[in-house]
């Protein structure tokens, strides 16, 4: 009987049987949660820790992994709003957000490089590093205004979507392509199925993870940029806490965590269910004390049905 | 293909239900979301007595948290919103980044107060914003140090840094003790409002200064672990503390002479000036728009029983109904 349940909703099924679920009880709490507003406001609430984790996909796919991406994002989104704030240039703006974040996706891809070291240890330093450097440039003070963003990208809707879902989907696709038809996107499978199997087969392992590391980089600076843009401020904080959302995201969306498998559709099916968890607790009315235990339990059981595919 | 069109006939009759049932169901009470940052002691007591005064008046209260998360807490705006909250009340998280939450609020047409999170722009926008002055706040107790400490060398224990109170809480605090140059600030530490972690840069702070005479520690969760450290260290007697908030620990602590100061800023008296304000904007009684200071009180062992307590009872809470709202500041702030 079990294993007969497994079979039948084993996997991604799950997930879309724990949503379906999900959106049919909350419908009944509160049939708002039905609405296309409320979709709307789900896939905006879900992408930037969507675009982020696109960029986690792309390196656990590979066996890699970035603790640093909250940092990163707090770091370059700072960055961008003292530009604005100096020298009133958007444009000079964004670009320096993501000469930080991809700079510091190499780097961080450059130490990965050198095997030294797991890259759950080296990143865990560099996020200490990168928000210790958010906090000392800032001293604190938010910054208030990113110079039209907000305009340009945080509040602007096309065809009645928020322009930031339009990025997510777009980094979705790009990605999901880069990983299925680009020769480097098919090394990160092999790297991330065994690394020394691909070392022999002529791939060169260290540039591949410099690359994808750097990709992940340029993930986190579009995040930044969106991020900062719907808030239409900088914090020296505000990325804390996406790196774990985002390992978590794409876990539970059938990537594993030791690499090999794994495709940004899966994360998106992770990112849905923890936006949709966290909008349904609230449109019930579930208590915020017990928001996160039904929230942990979730993502456990998500998991748990994951590993057993 | 069979099976997934009984699926999707299922899913449309469920949902056709579903919209019917929940038609049913809907209520004509006013309710009011409570959207704190955290479920740290302070915004948990905010809540509780928020929820206590919404009960006593009719009004039904949802509780979201943010988690500290910017992005959290405007999600949770647009949640409130398609719940069909009649309105708003807000713990900002930070001290900027509502822009986005107002705007959202407008849109729908539904009334947002903010606790904290102040800038003059937005004022026009919202219900009102009731806030400390940062600064002001802590800057008598650097003028208590100043006068009660006649020289010597002190530590402040810090919140976390980057969110800008910690950092403003120590602007003010040196304006005040500046009134006296013979003290000196050999450490500043941030414990992150963590009691354990104020506990350890206690201990680390007197291993490096034996010498240390005064401490100004951000929070009373903070200074229990700093007193607890002090104690062990056999310092606490040399040591005169200074906090803020005044926590139901913290005035214990005052009472058994462990701490000597605390400027209070009790959420739940606040929490409850706030709904009330919300209430009356909604229902037209109250213009909105304004900016009014939260009640803050210095508490030393003096006056322990004259303070606006964080777990007040039920029959306090209603008898602050009773008190007169805060007038508006006018003008208001310019940031």
């Amino acid at each position: 009987m079990g294993k007969a349940l497994l079979a039948l909703f084993g996997g991604r099924n799950v997930l879309v049987l724990v949503l379906l679920v999900l959106a049919l009880t909350t419908g009944i709490v509160n049939p708002r949660f039905l609405t296309l507003q409320n979709a709307l406001n789900i896939m905006l609430q879900v992408s930037v820790l969507g675009i982020v984790s696109t960029g986690a996909t792309i390196l656990l796919i590979s066996g890699g992994l970035d603790l640093s991406v909250g940092s990163l994002l707090s770091l370059s989104a700072y960055i961008a709003g003292l530009v604005i704030l100096r020298f009133q240039s958007l444009p000079l703006a964004i670009l320096l957000a993501f000469c930080t974040s991809v700079g510091f996706g190499a780097f961080n891809g450059l130490l990965a490089a050198t095997e030294r070291a797991h890259p759950f240890i080296i990143t865990l330093g560099m996020m200490t590093f990168l928000q210790g450097i958010a906090i000392a440039i800032s001293r604190g003070s938010p910054i208030n205004g990113m110079g039209g963003l907000y305009e340009i990208i945080g509040i602007r809707d096309f065809l009645r979507i928020p322009l930031p879902v339009f990025v997510f989907l777009a980094v979705l696709v790009v990605v999901d392509i880069f990983l299925r038809y680009f020769p480097l996107g098919r090394y990160a499978y092999a790297i991330g199925g065994n690394q020394e199997a691909s070392r022999l087969s002529g791939i060169r392992v260290g540039r591949v993870k410099v690359i994808l590391y750097t990709l992940n980089g340029v993930c986190v600076g579009i995040a930044a940029i969106v991020l900062s843009a719907i808030l239409d401020s900088a914090l020296p904080t505000m990325g804390s806490g996406y790196e774990l959302r985002a390992v978590a995201a794409t876990v539970i969306g059938g990537t594993p965590l030791f690499g090999g498998r794994g495709s940004v559709w899966r994360t998106l099916l992770g990112v849905l269910l923890l936006g949709l968890v966290s909008n349904s607790l609230n449109l019930m009315g579930v208590s915020a004390n017990l928001q996160n235990v039904v929230l942990g339990a979730i993502m456990v059981m998500a998991v748990m049905f994951q590993g057993s595919k | 293909m069979r099976k997934r069109n009984v699926w999707s006939v299922g899913v449309m009759v469920l949902c056709m239900v579903v919209l019917f049932l929940g038609g049913a169901f809907a209520e004509d009470q006013l309710e009011i979301a409570f959207i704190r940052a955290t479920g740290e002691p302070y915004y948990q007591y905010g809540s509780r007595a928020a929820e206590i005064a919404a009960k006593k008046l009719g009004v039904k209260m949802i509780v979201y948290t943010s988690n500290l998360d910017p992005a959290q807490e405007l999600a949770n705006v647009q949640d409130a919103i398609s719940r069909g909250v009649d309105g708003i009340l807000i713990y900002a998280v930070s001290l900027s980044s509502e822009r986005a939450a107002v705007d959202a609020a407008n849109k729908a047409g539904v009334p947002i107060f903010f606790q904290y999170g102040y800038h003059p722009d937005l004022l026009p926008k919202s219900a009102g914003f009731m806030q400390i002055d940062l600064k002001g706040f802590a800057r008598p107790l650097g003028e208590w140090m100043a006068e009660n400490i006649p020289s010597g060398k002190i530590a402040i224990i810090e919140g976390t840094l980057g969110r800008g109170d910690a950092e403003a809480y120590t602007e003010g605090f040196l304006e005040g003790l500046a009134k006296n140059p013979n003290i000196q600030v050999v450490a500043k530490v941030s414990a992150e409002w963590n009691r354990q972690k104020a506990y350890e840069a206690a201990t680390n702070i007197i291993t490096a200064h034996p010498d240390i005479v005064g401490m100004f520690v951000q929070n009373e969760d903070m200074a229990v672990g700093v007193v607890n450290a002090l104690e062990r260290l056999g310092k606490l007697e040399q040591v005169k503390i200074v906090s803020q908030n005044g926590a139901p620990y913290g005035l214990d602590l005052i009472r058994e002479g462990k701490l000597q100061l605390t400027n209070a800023n009790p959420p739940s008296i606040a929490s409850v000036m706030a709904l009330r304000i919300l209430l009356g904007v909604i229902k037209g009684e109250i213009e909105p728009g304004h900016f009014y200071w939260a009640p803050t009180q210095l508490i030393s062992k003096e006056n322990l029983n004259v303070a606006y307590r964080w777990d007040a009872s039920e029959e306090e809470i209603e008898e602050w109904l009773k008190l007169p709202l805060p007038e508006p500041v006018i003008p208001p702030p310019s940031s």
